[in-house]
């Protein structure tokens, strides 16, 4: 831009120098032709005089000062002729009665003006001038001849100082413009880029210096409340980002809870809190397949709570669940924590004991109905038995089938076995006829 | 320190130069050179400062050329010695005497006789060729002018025009030794072709005032003369003609001898440039001095052309009468 602006300024001045230089020449030949001819005409008067009183040896004295003095006035040469052209006198003595008006056409045309006339005529660039000398009558003609010499040492003085001056005065003009363009424009200019870059690398909290000229300002302004909004909203939706994050990890807890207690609530029993029907059919296919393939046994126990709807009947079903979820704990505290105790239904009971064979399944039926039988149930005394008891049923895989659904029935038919046989009581299934 | 930065502080360094460059450029004022004019009084001589007159142990010794005589009789001299004490503080006594002339002055210079004396021009060249270390103090300014010229005038029926018509005539010279009144007019002859003993019929009248008479009475046909003696006469139009001139020369010249103190050498010049016929005092004074205006700075080679015709003096021999 410095350049550019430079390299303008410096064709301009250029441009301009020229003209002006052409100006000043056309001036200071004006100027000179201007001073001879008004130094001629001063000179006219005293000569008009002089020449009246045919006063030769003074009019040589006034030409011989003068040409002393030629270099300060500007001429080269002053001559005085006659009416007929011939020399009277002159700064150069030499010339005295030659006959110039034979020679010059110059000379002919000054005898002959009766006013100042100029050689060659303008435009173009005079070189001598000539004064008529007359006081009523004309006596003679004054012709004086530019000092060429000096006349270009003149011109070369007001070009050096022209170009002299013109350069400092550019030179401060252009110093003053770069600093104003510097002020308004570069530094600022240069302060939007910088934060323009610092934007780019993700610094949202960089600002633009505002000043300069009022586009700039505007511009700086701008992009500092754009960048200020791009902070903003990159803060609020970080914000947003983490509020939903939360609001996600929440809902995903809450999810988890819900689709636990969902799980729980499908495979447990809400009363007991024991596994339900569903669980034990899973279970129980589970386990059949995994015992078959280790080739591992396990028993059923198929429980009934004796004569349940007496007691319903007699005290309520509040007091009925009571007994049932009593029911539950001790099944759960007498059997192993590995063997799966769940309620199928109503006052029934099914505990699966895994790894055990018949014998052990058996012990544990009796340990659990003994458990039973000997825990003081509330207000239990009133039942048929005397106590609240239980009848349990026992089954063994592979013993009494090939599949769950069999030793579920063979347990069934051993509860059946053993209600019929009074209850409180655990009878095995008979064994399968082969 | 960023580019831009870099960048002014180079712009600035170059304004500062150019300005300092436009500071120094300054126009000799043609003006202040133009010394002189056609008034001697213009000279600032600026403010005398008394001397010491025990330096010198006499009066200061003024010499004057014989020609003024008659007028020192009748006081010039005495105003001029009177002018110059006023002037200086020193006393001057104004010397001349018909036993003097020009040599005769300029040995009174070498021998210390004489402190100050007025030189014709010639004369002065010739001493100062023999380095005798006069110093020039003053130019006289006579007739308006610092120069005077050689004419040869010829009688307005002698059908004489031109210096071709010259030839084979009978001219008049003033003295060999006169500058105006034989050198110039004999080199304008030589220069023109003329052989000075074979072309013309030459003769030596003595004075300026008796060549032009003999031009006058017709007993010769061409007179060379100053062009002083033509000073306000009617030269054109009247009965005489100038046929040709012959060059100028410049006036006489003030000089110091050698070795004469500096500060009444500065004194007498000072009181010399204020000299002029522009007011009473002056005019009396400078009566001593013939036709003269005034004095003024001696201009740098205002001798030379006397010099380089000192030097043609052997060839101009003088002619056969």
């Amino acid at each position: 831009l410095i350049l550019i602006v430079t390299l303008g300024l410096g064709v301009s001045l250029a441009a301009s120098m020229g003209v002006l230089v052409r100006i000043e020449e056309t001036e200071e030949r004006k100027d000179e032709v201007d001073r001879a001819a008004s130094l001629l005409s001063a000179l006219s008067a005293p000569m008009s005089v002089l020449l009246t009183q045919g006063r030769v040896a003074d009019i040589d004295n006034l030409m011989g000062e003068l040409e002393h003095r030629r270099q300060n006035l500007g001429l080269d040469a002053i001559v005085l002729v006659d009416a007929h052209g011939v020399v009277i006198a002159g700064t150069d003595e030499t010339w005295f009665n030659k006959d110039l008006a034979a020679t010059d056409p110059f000379v002919q045309r000054a005898i002959a003006a009766t006013r100042a006339l100029e050689d060659p005529e303008p435009p173009l660039a005079p070189r001598r001038v000539s004064v008529p000398v007359q006081s009523g009558v004309r006596w003679a003609t004054l012709i004086g001849s530019l000092d060429e010499k000096k006349l270009q040492s003149n011109l070369t003085e007001r070009r050096r100082r022209l170009l002299v001056s013109a350069f400092a005065v550019s030179s401060v003009g252009l110093l003053v413009l770069l600093l104003l363009l510097s002020i308004e424009v570069l530094t600022p200019l240069s302060d939007i880029v910088r934060m323009a870059a610092l934007l780019a690398k993700g610094d949202l909290k960089a600002r633009a210096q505002v000043r300069g000229s009022s586009e700039l300002q505007v511009l700086a302004s701008t992009l500092n409340d754009a960048a200020r909004r791009l902070g903003q909203t990159q803060e609020t939706l970080e914000a947003e980002v983490a509020r939903r994050t939360d609001e996600l990890r929440h809902t995903n807890e809450k999810l988890t809870d819900a689709n636990e207690r969902l799980e729980k609530l499908a495979l447990t029993d809400p009363l007991t809190g024991l596994f339900n029907r569903r669980y034990l059919e899973q279970a129980l296919a589970f386990e059949v397949t995994r015992q078959k393939r280790t080739k591992r046994p396990f028993s059923l126990l198929m429980v009934d709570v004796d004569h349940f709807k007496h007691y319903n009947d007699a005290h309520g079903h509040p007091k009925g669940d009571e007994i049932l979820r009593q029911l539950g704990r001790i099944l759960q505290s007498t059997l192993r924590a590995s063997d799966i105790v769940a309620r199928i239904g109503g006052e029934e009971f099914v505990v699966v004991l895994l790894d055990a064979e018949l014998p052990l399944a058996k012990t544990a039926a009796e340990k659990v109905r003994q458990a039973v039988e000997q825990f003081e149930f509330s207000e239990a005394s009133d039942q048929p038995l005397g106590r609240m008891t239980i009848s349990v049923g026992v089954a063994s895989w592979p013993k009494h089938g090939e599949s769950a659904d069999d030793v579920v029935a063979a347990a069934d038919r051993a509860l059946y076995l053993s209600k019929a046989a009074g209850r409180n009581r655990a009878t095995s299934a008979p064994e399968p006829l082969s | 320190m960023t580019r831009l930065h870099r960048d002014v502080v180079l712009l600035c360094a170059a304004c500062v130069i150019a300005a300092s460059a436009a500071s120094c450029s300054r126009r000799d004022d043609a003006l202040a050179a133009f010394e002189g004019g056609f008034d001697p009084t213009r000279y600032d001589a600026g403010p005398v400062t008394p001397v010491d007159a025990s330096k010198l142990g006499r009066a200061l010794i003024f010499a004057v050329p014989p020609f003024y005589a008659e007028k020192i009789a009748d006081g010039a001299a005495h105003d001029l010695a009177t002018y110059l004490e006023h002037e200086t503080g020193v006393a001057v006594e104004v010397k001349a005497s018909s036993a003097y002339d020009y040599n005769a002055i300029v040995d009174s210079l070498v021998r210390g006789d004489v402190d100050i004396a007025e030189l014709s021009p010639l004369q002065y060249a010739l001493a100062d060729e023999h380095g005798i270390g006069i110093v020039p103090l003053a130019a006289s300014v006579a007739n308006g002018a610092s120069t005077y010229g050689s004419y040869l005038v010829a009688g307005r029926g002698a059908d004489i025009h031109d210096v071709r018509d010259i030839k084979g005539k009978r001219v008049a010279f003033v003295d060999p030794l006169s500058t105006s009144g034989f050198l110039l007019p004999a080199l304008f002859l030589q220069q023109h072709g003329f052989d000075l003993d074979k072309d013309i019929h030459a003769q030596f009248a003595g004075s300026h005032p008796a060549a032009l008479a003999l031009v006058k009475d017709g007993t010769v046909d061409v007179a060379a003369v100053s062009s002083d003696l033509l000073i306000g006469n009617a030269g054109l139009g009247g009965p005489l003609v100038v046929v040709a001139k012959a060059g100028r020369a410049p006036n006489d010249v003030i000089v110091a001898r050698k070795g004469l103190d500096n500060q009444i050498q500065s004194v007498v010049r000072t009181a010399l440039f204020r000299l002029s016929i522009h007011d009473v005092n002056g005019r009396s004074a400078l009566r001593a001095f013939s036709s003269v205006d005034g004095f003024m700075p001696v201009p740098a080679g205002h001798y030379d052309a006397v010099r380089v015709l000192a030097k043609k003096m052997p060839a101009l021999a003088s002619p056969k009468q």
